[in-house]
């Protein structure tokens, strides 16, 4: 899998105001790549983390998955690239708060591929990664903010995506709690996948072997 | 498609509340929406069926003991009853086997719509099919055979405007009437029955004027009956249809408002779905089918109570179809138009 990005720019337009979040960004990521996106805020990172999840829209530039320009893809073609390429983690958890964790990890494998009496199996097997499996029919809800940070992940990995987007997973925790967290991630990630994380807090997320990219006023730096 | 669907019926679960008050909104509305429109539909329909009628009726009222000559009296509608005119009485007969008979004596020109069986006799029998074992029936000690078994309803019913059904009811139909020879003269209350229930046909004016002239006496008082369009239900009746339509549409914009709470709610979740593959069309069937359970459980509850008819599900059908659509038809941009990324962050505004 290779990410290619040229001359990316994202403006976000209101009535009275144009704000341009992300500029003529160029990037490349391949197999085996792990980057972390830093900045201040506003500096552009999680919309950069979003074009290239195909969450963001509307943007000017090329992007380039795979060597297909992302843009030229169909409605239904591009759904199923989010759904089997990407793996996506936010600071936010981003669960639903009335589902159990089996509910809330399954929800990519709804719209893939994985039969549905495959379903349990694959959730206990993703919740065995990060160290859940006991509580596979406990409520959100119910659980700390590491425990949900975990739950998000298995979400993040139970379709065996080859990119993970990691947009701010450490921001609600607190130090042993990110360490673990971050250890899932580049567990999962190893050689042949690519790790995009977005963050404030660098000295939590860093790695051997991880590049750092620096965003400005949505620019990347240096 | 399937998952699409059981998350639709888990939203319900999740949304039992708002579930629950859209059910008894809807309860609400079509009883009120059904009974409104039943009962001034009838009134409408039943003005229609005045205006469109050939006989005229006519108001009776008591305002003496008896008349003055009761033989007289008779013989007199007996005359008007020859040709284009016709009434009936309600009597019990007494049977031996099966005891009191509802009885219906037909003296007249009756219209042939009024019975499907030609009648043929002077005197015809006919018996309601709960009654077919009857072969003959003695009245005034003359014997009768049974011309026939009236199957189902016969217009008849309708006459004095009571749907009753005909299955265990006599009917003898005399066709050239001399009533004396089956109504004693002291029976006032079936002669009033007689001018109450008197029909004559509307171009017939001059049956028309010797009949008023015959029946008002010191007994009765007998005017034409008044047309019922008065200016008041005229008014109504004139607006009934877009009355109908308003109502219809406050109901499809409440249900609208109540699901667009539902959706605001859950936008979040619609979000992340759709940033892990799920395409616009399950969100849609994932809403249309929170919407649809929901509405068949209330037209089911309503068939239940009986505030819904079978033979008015087209209706309903129609009318939920509209409420779906309309709905879709603002779901639809308003998902599109989402910061999907937005929404798991502050929690989604739609």
């Amino acid at each position: 899998m290779k990410i290619d990005l040229n001359g990316i720019t994202k403006i976000y337009k209101s009535e009275n105001m144009q704000t341009t979040a992300v500029a003529d960004v160029n990037l490349s990521m391949a197999e085996g790549d792990k980057i972390i996106i830093i900045g201040e805020s506003g500096a552009g990172k999680s919309t950069l983390l979003n074009i290239i999840g195909c969450i963001e829209r509307d943007y000017e530039g090329k992007y380039c998955l795979d060597g297909t320009e992302v843009r030229t893809l169909k409605r239904k073609k591009k759904a199923q690239i989010m759904n089997e390429v990407f793996g996506f983690v936010f600071q936010e958890y981003a669960l639903v708060e009335d589902d159990t964790v089996y509910e809330n990890v399954k929800i990519p494998l709804l719209y893939g591929e994985v039969r549905k009496s495959d379903y349990r199996a694959r959730v206990k097997e993703v919740l065995e990664k990060v160290q859940l499996e006991q509580y596979i029919d406990k409520k959100v809800s119910e659980m700390s903010g590491g425990q949900r940070q975990r739950v998000a992940i298995a979400r993040a990995l139970v379709n065996r995506p080859s990119i993970i987007l990691a947009d701010e997973p450490t921001g609600a925790l607190d130090k042993k709690t990110a360490e673990e967290v971050m250890d899932i991630l580049y567990e999962y990630a190893d050689e042949k996948r690519i790790l995009a994380i977005v963050t404030h807090d660098l000295q939590r997320v860093k790695r051997e072997g991880a590049k750092v990219i620096k965003m400005e006023h949505g620019k990347i730096q240096g | 498609m399937l998952n699409d669907i059981w998350l639709g019926i888990k939203d319900i679960w999740n949304e039992k509340w708002l579930a629950l008050c859209y059910i008894l909104f809807f309860l609400n509305m079509m009883f009120i929406v059904v009974s409104t429109t039943d009962s001034l539909y009838r009134e409408k329909m039943e003005i229609e069926q005045q205006k469109a009628q050939d006989y005229k009726k006519f108001e009776t009222y008591v305002i003496g003991m008896q008349p003055e000559q009761p033989e007289e009296f008779l013989k007199n509608l007996s005359d008007i009853y020859q040709k284009n005119a016709f009434s009936y009485c309600h009597v019990q007969l007494q049977a031996k086997t099966i005891g009191a008979l509802d009885t219906y004596i037909v003296f007249g020109d009756v219209p042939k719509k009024l019975f499907e069986k030609k009648l043929e006799k002077n005197v015809s029998i006919l018996v309601g099919s709960g009654l077919a074992q009857i072969r003959e029936i003695t009245v005034n000690g003359k014997k009768y055979k049974v011309d026939s078994v009236i199957k189902g309803d016969t217009e008849f019913t309708t006459l004095d405007n009571a749907t009753e059904f005909t299955d265990n009811k006599v009917f003898i139909i005399i066709s050239e009437p001399q009533i004396l020879e089956w109504v004693s003269p002291e029976n006032y209350d079936v002669m009033y029955q007689l001018v109450k229930n008197t029909q004559i046909l509307s171009k017939d004016k001059d049956r028309e004027t010797q009949f008023l002239r015959n029946v008002n006496t010191g007994f009765l008082d007998v005017k034409k009956e008044k047309p019922k369009d008065t200016e008041e239900i005229a008014f109504i009746l004139k607006f009934i249809d877009p009355f109908l339509v308003i109502i219809l549409l406050s109901c499809m914009l409440c249900t609208t408002l109540i699901l667009n709470g539902m959706i605001k709610k859950r936008i979040r979740e619609f979000s992340l779905h759709l940033i892990h593959g799920a395409l616009l069309t399950d969100i849609f069937i994932r809403v249309v089918t929170f919407f649809v359970v929901i509405l068949l459980i209330s037209t089911g509850i309503g068939i239940f109570l009986g505030i819904i008819q079978l033979e008015e599900l087209w209706f309903y059908a129609l009318l939920e179809t509209g409420i779906i659509l309309i709905f879709a038809g603002i779901l639809t941009p308003k998902l599109k138009r989402q910061n999907y990324s937005l929404n798991l962050r502050d929690g989604g505004v739609i």
